[in-house]
């Protein structure tokens, strides 16, 4: 049954059989989710992947075993050390949109036919809810500001997971954590902070939230990210941390500890981080070694690998609050919402109530799941099952559009990008250098323009230089282009002259336009 | 304070006050969990108890560490059972009911003292959740086929706890079961369900009926029950610890009581690990890392099943047992709508391909998509149904409520003596609804001298399985019946009664003297009994 079917059959009975399903699928770096809609009680519910006996989730991991030809998935991909020809991958997320492509066996396969298994591998939990199950429709959650390409091939795996009929939408991050958020609550005037704390990323967002009965109005007045403090990176030093206690501590003749290493960290890195270590220490075992090594770890060994990352953490937040502009401070936000894995570790929670004493601060128990849960809401809401609050996000910090000069090569005119569709208006400085030739005297003038994902180009404005003299050599002009608030471009324009023939005549120009794409709902 | 007074003050105050907490736990044979039902949500939730360690479930293991005299329960004792093995202690559930004395550091424990142990720590975590928690009322799921010895065990371990007063009652575990998918799933009027519950220790199978179903509530009957004490993912541990065994003396030459404790741990971590290993790949490597030369050796999951042959030879006989001898009639697979698996070991591919097999149909096989987790939360909808929550008005409308028309699991009776000879007299038949569990016998006392007209013993028995001989059949209790009337020999008619508590299924009963017919009135003489485990239970004053 396609979309349009089911659709017009959930519309047409308002309800839903119980071998129907509406999913939301979140696929993150490190760990992927998927939740449904759980029609009689009007709320999402996580598919628990493990059955109970482990972590809810499915860590974002594939192998591709060669004795046996099979693909394994999940924690057993983590679990189970490679050995020979066998292939790991814990990172196909991360590829997506680079064409992508890996030996498997004998062939050669792309990253969106590997993530298609792992797609057809969460969705087949399904059916041990209901041997019986059918996907009624599936909202797939998104990075925010997810580029063309990586989306692209993204809807790619869905359609050689054979779910693309059933894909309602993808939708960013933000928005399936927001509809979470609200599918209980009432928009009033507020500034919320969203934080995800995810394997690749740090991401923070300010939004202000207005009221808003079926709806929810935010406009964001910041957003920064940092993949240096990316869970990912806390991982790796605690893998360092593990690897040293095992070289001060073992009898390493002959022991491998690197193709264990993995599997251990997996299993004892939420039992030190999620709680308080006892003033007595934790024990670690490191039962795969003989004889096995007994290790306490202590909260100075904790504080050792977080230290570095709490600094990292506060100064992100300053930098986050300094480019929101409008005064807004730590202590003007009402609701801190956190999501991602990073949350599940002591640490960031503790740092959270630091930094955000006088907050509302939502951890939801099963943060990575956050996402998914959201996005089960919001394909509920599109399939007309529930009235659930629309998200309606205006969004004035990404560029939407190239911005560029136009210029003449050997007799050709052609559009230079300065500043490239996707980047932030808060992303520094972009310059560029000129070889101008034969200039008469007087004004010079470029022409600055935009170009949108068709190749259709728009002049916004131009910047001049006023007294150049007249050359009928070459000079260099320098161009900067930096934003100076979401809307408004700063260009500045400076003959260069020379080298130490033509020195520069000191004319300059500086010009701001108001550039027309940086807005809109998200 | 006790249980009933919880509920008194619950209906009171017409709603859980926050800080009681109703709880269930499902007490394993490998794991343990503990759930409570959360008011706010208005479901029963597991509690993780996992320490952090990512899983719900806890280890049913105990250790104690004899340098700092420390006992530690749980993952951390599962995951250093390498470092301390003697003294650790894992699958007590298989003990309990028996008097098998566990020595540690010199002192002796009974397995209930151990599982005692368990329940502490697993109800130390409600704190971790909530430090001004009280514990307002306790339900504990224990296997169908558990006997009276193991049942009255478990509540002593609840006992030695410090939770007496909190106990309701014990649940059977595939009734927890089925009241866990009753809140997820529709159940439909006239179905068969059967409820597959593999865990570490114990097979369960067991089928319901639905046989009264409206918009309110669900009335299930257990039409057959089948399955066994001792057939567990335990088992299949132990195969494979085997097969290392011989890989050992294959490679190395080395033999077990060459083997040090601490490496013959090291083997059951890693059989264990084998097992569940391969379920989610084909094929694993086991590591021998303590033998000298250290080797690997791959098991596929083609071999371990070769392996386990026989035992899944005698599943598939135990399902089709339980279908053969319903309680009232055969039943045959294709009247079976759904069947749910229940339990970690139902998560081995062979028994999925089993179960497809016997019933032909692969969508009547339910996964579960948190198998580890339904008994307990079953467990926890139990408790909130006696404590009254689950009758409000509102509750009714969430989903209907369960009633159970649960049935006796095994023959109860008496050992008497017929012609000389110890025979098994049936009270109470297997399959006999709790509700119609108390049958009385009229039995004419005699002997050899005057004092065995006065005092004599009652032995109170219990059969497993049907064919059971005399000598197979389980001791419930020995009661010691004494200062009975003075009577000339065979003139004194007694009444023996014998009752199945629903609750648990715990036996008690009572002794009447009618008295002969027209020539001794009746004395007046009617004592109750409870029969104790391995004590002889006294009445009529009698040491």
């Amino acid at each position: 049954m396609n979309l349009k079917a089911n659709l017009l059959n959930i519309l047409k009975n308002k309800e839903i059989s119980e071998s129907q399903f509406i999913l939301g699928i979140d696929l993150g770096d490190f760990a992927s989710s998927i939740c449904y809609y759980d029609v009689s009680r009007k709320a999402p519910e996580i598919i628990d992947v493990s059955g109970g006996y482990g972590r809810a989730n499915m860590p974002t991991a594939l192998q591709y075993t060669t004795n046996s030809k099979e693909w394994i998935f999940g924690e057993n991909a983590i679990l189970n050390d490679p050995s020979g020809e066998d292939v790991s991958l814990s990172n196909v997320l991360s590829k997506l949109g680079s064409n992508f492509h890996i030996k498997i066996g004998d062939e050669l396969k792309s990253g969106t036919y590997i993530l298609a298994r792992y797609i057809e591998e969460l969705v087949k939990n399904l059916k041990n809810i209901n041997p019986k199950a059918e996907i009624a429709g599936i909202i797939v959650s998104v990075s925010d500001y997810i580029a063309d390409a990586a989306l692209q091939e993204l809807s790619e795996a869905f359609e050689q997971a054979g779910c693309s009929e059933k894909v309602i939408d993808f939708v960013s991050h933000r928005e399936c954590a927001l509809a979470f958020h609200f599918y209980t609550r009432k928009a009033d005037k507020e500034n919320l902070l969203l934080v995800d704390f995810g394997g690749r990323e740090l991401r923070a967002g300010i939004y202000e939230i207005n009221s808003g009965k079926n709806s929810v109005p935010a406009n964001i007045l910041s957003y920064f990210y940092d993949d240096k403090l990316s869970v990912g990176a806390v991982d790796k030093s605690i893998k360092d941390k593990f690897i040293k206690i095992y070289n001060e501590g073992a009898d390493k003749a002959a022991q491998d500890i690197l193709s264990q290493i993995d599997i251990f960290f997996y299993q004892n890195k939420d039992a030190l981080f999620q709680r308080h270590i006892p003033k007595k220490g934790m024990r670690i075992y490191y039962n795969f070694v003989h004889p096995p090594l007994e290790y306490i770890f202590t909260k100075e060994d904790a504080n050792e690998i977080v230290t570095p990352f709490k600094l990292g953490v506060k100064s992100f937040f300053a930098d986050l609050f300094k480019r929101a502009g409008s005064g807004v401070e730590f202590g003007d936000i009402t609701t801190l919402l956190c999501t991602g894995g990073g949350f599940e570790m002591l640490w960031v929670r503790e740092l959270m109530e630091d930094l955000f004493p006088d907050s509302n601060i939502f951890i939801h128990k099963n943060p990575k799941a956050v996402n998914a849960h959201g996005a089960a809401i919001i394909a509920a809401a599109k399939l007309g099952l529930e009235t659930g609050k629309s998200i309606e996000i205006e969004d004035r910090l990404q560029i939407k559009k190239d911005i560029g000069i136009i210029i003449e090569t050997y007799g050709e005119k052609k559009f230079l990008p300065v500043i490239e569709r996707g980047s932030f208006w808060w992303q520094g400085v972009k310059t560029l250098k000129l070889t101008a030739r034969d200039v008469k005297g007087g004004e010079f003038k470029i022409k600055i323009h935009e170009r949108d994902d068709t190749g259709y180009m728009t002049e916004i404005g131009s910047v001049s230089l006023g007294d150049l003299p007249s050359f009928s050599d070459i000079r260099q002009i320098s161009l900067e282009f930096s934003h100076v608030e979401p809307k408004i471009l700063k260009v500045r324009i400076e003959d260069k002259g020379f080298g130490e023939f033509l020195h520069t005549s000191g004319a300059s120009g500086e010009v701001r336009i108001k550039v027309s794409q940086a807005g809109g709902a998200s | 304070m006790n249980w009933e007074y919880y509920k008194q003050v619950i209906k009171e105050k017409g709603k859980l006050p926050e800080n009681y907490y109703i709880l269930g736990i499902d007490l394993g044979t490998t794991n343990s969990v503990i759930s409570y039902w959360n008011m706010q949500s208005g479901r029963a939730e597991p509690i993780d108890i996992s320490g952090g360690f990512g899983k719900i479930p806890m280890p049913s293991v105990v250790q104690f560490r004899p340098d700092n005299k420390e006992w530690i329960i749980g993952e951390e004792a599962y995951r250093s059972m390498k470092i301390y093995p003697e003294n650790t202690i894992r699958s007590i559930k298989r003990k309990i009911g028996t008097d098998e004395k566990i020595i540690i550091d010199g002192k002796s424990y009974l397995p209930e003292d151990i599982s005692a142990k368990i329940i502490k720590e697993l109800v130390s975590f409600v704190y971790d959740l909530n430090p001004k928690a009280e514990i307002a009322a306790l339900v504990v799921s224990v296997p169908y086929d558990f006997d009276d010895g193991a049942k009255k065990a478990t509540m002593k371990a609840c006992e030695i706890a410090g939770f007496k007063d909190k106990l309701i009652c014990l649940i059977e575990e595939p009734k927890a079961a089925a009241l866990a998918y009753n809140y997820r799933h529709n159940i439909e009027y006239g179905e068969k369900l059967m409820v597959f519950d593999f865990g570490g220790g114990t097979l369960d199978i067991t089928v319901f009926h639905v046989i009264e179903k409206d918009d309110r509530h669900i009335k299930m009957k257990v039409i057959s029950e089948g399955g066994e004490a001792y057939h567990g993912g335990d088992n299949i541990d132990e195969s494979i610890l085997c097969k290392c065994y011989e890989l050992i003396y294959e490679k190395i030459g080395s033999s077990k009581d060459n083997i040090s404790l601490e490496n013959q741990a090291e083997l059951i971590l890693r059989s264990r690990e084998a097992k569940e290993r391969l379920s989610g790949v084909k094929s694993f490597r086991i590591p021998f890392t303590f033998c000298i030369p250290p080797f690997v050796s791959s098991l596929s999951r083609e071999d371990f099943e070769e392996l386990i042959a026989d035992f899944i030879d005698k599943t598939t006989r135990l399902v089709q047992k339980t279908l053969r001898e319903a309680y009232e009639g055969a039943i045959v697979s294709q009247d079976i709508s759904k069947v749910l698996l229940e339990g970690g070991s139902s998560q081995m591919p062979w028994v999925k391909e089993m179960l497809k097999n016997i019933f032909n149909d692969e969508e009547k096989i339910y996964t579960s998509e948190r198998p580890a987790l339904d008994i307990s939360l079953g467990a926890s909808y139990y408790a909130a149904m006696k404590m009254g929550i689950l009758t409000e008005s509102e509750m009714e409308t969430l989903v209907p409520k369960v009633e159970f028309e649960a049935t006796v699991a095994h023959d109860i009776g008496l050992e008497i003596i017929s012609g000389g000879k110890k025979e098994f007299f049936t009270m109470i038949r297997r399959g006999t609804p709790y509700s119609l569990a108390k049958k009385s016998h009229i039995f004419t006392l005699s002997g050899e001298n005057d004092e065995d007209m006065t005092t004599f013993d009652l032995r109170i028995l219990e059969r497993i399985d049907k064919e059971d001989k005399h000598e197979n059949c389980k001791l419930i209790g020995d009661v010691l019946v004494s200062n009975l009337p003075q009577r000339p020999m065979g003139k004194t008619r007694l009444r023996v009664t014998l009752l199945a508590k629903e609750e648990g299924g715990l036996i008690k009963g009572a002794v009447e003297d009618l008295g002969y017919t027209g020539e001794f009135e009746p004395s007046g003489y009617n004592e109750e009994f409870d029969p104790s485990r391995f004590l002889k239970t006294s009445v009529g004053g009698g040491k």
